[in-house]
């Protein structure tokens, strides 16, 4: 319920606010309370990033990442490794390889995963211009989606659209969580945890 | 509060909050339920990894709740078919199936039966090639079934006013395939009409012969619609735009008796899939 005193000018702002993720009401009101008491300076300048960052940001035309020109940074950078491309479900799961500084090859950003229950099939996605990427000069298509049952169909998906196309198709491993209890483990993730197991010897 | 036990599939997962979700499952004793997964989109739940359509679990839950929306104690894993999981052609007509449960609500008290239906379809569909005809086959027949369970059971071979065959032997009209020909079907009765009884009256689908050839025999010439059945009567051969023809009138039969047809999603992207 909204207090009496609120004008509609802040009624309005707790209302877009609490319409992004994650944030609910409470935390919508808290941060309306804290741009009012800002700077107007300050105000201003957080709604100019908003703004420029939703105009210039756009996905970038070869991987679909997120891009300030035609192309991301990764796609612009000659010391990437074009013929290994990793696939992903999201911008954010960019990010994610990105911060562990290990991977040297390129991404694809498919947009979400096939979901037929959302109604979303492969012409919703970025699909059509990773097979067509894959055409030319890519040794290794690395499947980096989530083990969800989503994830794990569009995996088989793009596996049974690449097989002659791509001379390696690979899959993150799967299995327990670093640093996980066995006694805390899902029935699923034991069980391909175990079915995946590896050899040591 | 004593908890209680049911099994059944996971139809739709809803987020609610920064890590929980509500869920809506179909079990074979209380039909469908909705459920309140406390913490389960995060990493370390133990409901996390198991909170996926197309795996048969347990769930554990209060048996009285003054909420519609029970709390999800604790799920196990009973049967998982990662055949159907992995392939997302077998995943998006499991889905539908699962859809259909979830838009048209069958009578509660025949939940064990409704239940049981789904997990046949899932192990079917998990033993089944992975070729179009047979999938095919398999989703008809399930339409079939739900509408029989329903009590709106149809059947194609005789007409529903003089109860003579309108195809094979003593049929009204022996030419139907080779011209094209349609042939009415009274919805409300569940079955054809033939060409002498038929005075062009409205308000009745129409469906050609070869297509009424299929239909019947997806329900009455194979007990296990996804192994072929003895040469001496072979399944008639089906093109995919009849397919899905055939499949379109068994969804608009299943609406026309159960409020209404309802657009499912996972249909159209199953259709999607075998367009590519």
């Amino acid at each position: 319920m909204l207090s009496p005193v609120r004008t509609s000018l802040l009624e309005n702002l707790v209302d877009r606010l609490a319409g992004l993720p994650s944030i609910g009401r409470k935390s919508a009101q808290r941060l309306a309370y804290h741009v009012l008491a800002a700077p107007v300076e300050e105000v201003e300048s957080l709604s100019r990033a908003l703004i420029e960052a939703r105009r210039g940001v756009r996905p970038c035309t070869v991987c679909g990442n997120h891009a300030e020109g035609d192309r991301c940074a990764v796609c612009l950078n000659p010391r990437r490794d074009p013929a290994q491309v990793c696939v992903v479900e999201r911008p954010s799961d960019v990010s994610a390889f990105e911060k562990l500084g290990v991977y040297r090859g390129l991404y694809h950003v498919l947009g979400g995963t096939l979901s037929p229950l959302d109604g979303i099939g492969p012409a919703d996605l970025n699909l059509a211009s990773l097979f067509v990427r894959c055409e030319n000069g890519v040794d290794e298509v690395i499947l980096a989606l989530g083990t969800h049952a989503d994830g794990e169909a569009t995996s088989t998906y793009i596996v049974q659209r690449l097989r002659d196309k791509t001379a390696r198709i690979t899959r993150l491993a799967r299995g327990l969580p670093a640093g996980s209890d066995l006694e805390f483990i899902d029935d699923l993730t034991m069980k391909r945890a175990l079915d995946g197991r590896i050899n040591l010897g | 509060m004593a908890n209680i036990k049911d099994t059944g599939f996971l139809l739709r997962k809803i987020p609610y909050s920064e890590s929980s979700l509500i869920l809506k499952a179909y079990t074979r004793e209380h039909g469908l339920v909705s459920f309140m997964a406390k913490g389960a989109k995060r990493q370390n739940s133990k409901l996390h990894g198991l909170l996926e359509p197309v795996i048969h679990l347990q769930f554990l839950f209060p048996g009285h709740s003054r909420s519609e929306i029970r709390i999800l104690a604790d799920v196990a894993l009973l049967q998982d078919f990662p055949t159907v999981r992995e392939d997302i052609v077998k995943q998006s007509l499991a889905q539908a199936c699962g859809e259909v449960l979830l838009k048209y609500m069958p009578d509660e008290a025949r939940a064990p039966d409704f239940h049981d239906l789904l997990l046949s379809v899932t192990a079917r569909l998990e033993a089944a090639a992975a070729h179009r005809r047979t999938l095919e086959m398999i989703f008809d027949h399930y339409l079939l079934d739900f509408c029989r369970l329903s009590g709106f059971q149809p059947q194609f071979r005789f007409c529903v006013r003089c109860e003579t065959p309108v195809f094979g032997p003593g049929a009204a009209s022996a030419q139907a395939v080779a011209t094209g020909q349609t042939f009415a079907f009274e919805v409300d009765q569940g079955g054809p009409i033939c060409n002498r009884c038929h005075a062009n009256e409205g308000g009745v689908l129409r469906l050609r012969e070869d297509i009424l050839r299929w239909l019947d025999f997806v329900q009455n010439d194979s007990a296990d619609p996804f192994v072929q059945n003895d040469s001496s009567d072979p399944a008639p051969e089906i093109g995919w735009r009849d397919a899905v023809h055939a499949e379109e009138f068994l969804l608009q039969f299943l609406g026309r008796h159960a409020g209404g047809q309802k657009p499912l999603k996972a249909v159209a992207v199953w259709r999607a899939l075998m367009d590519t």
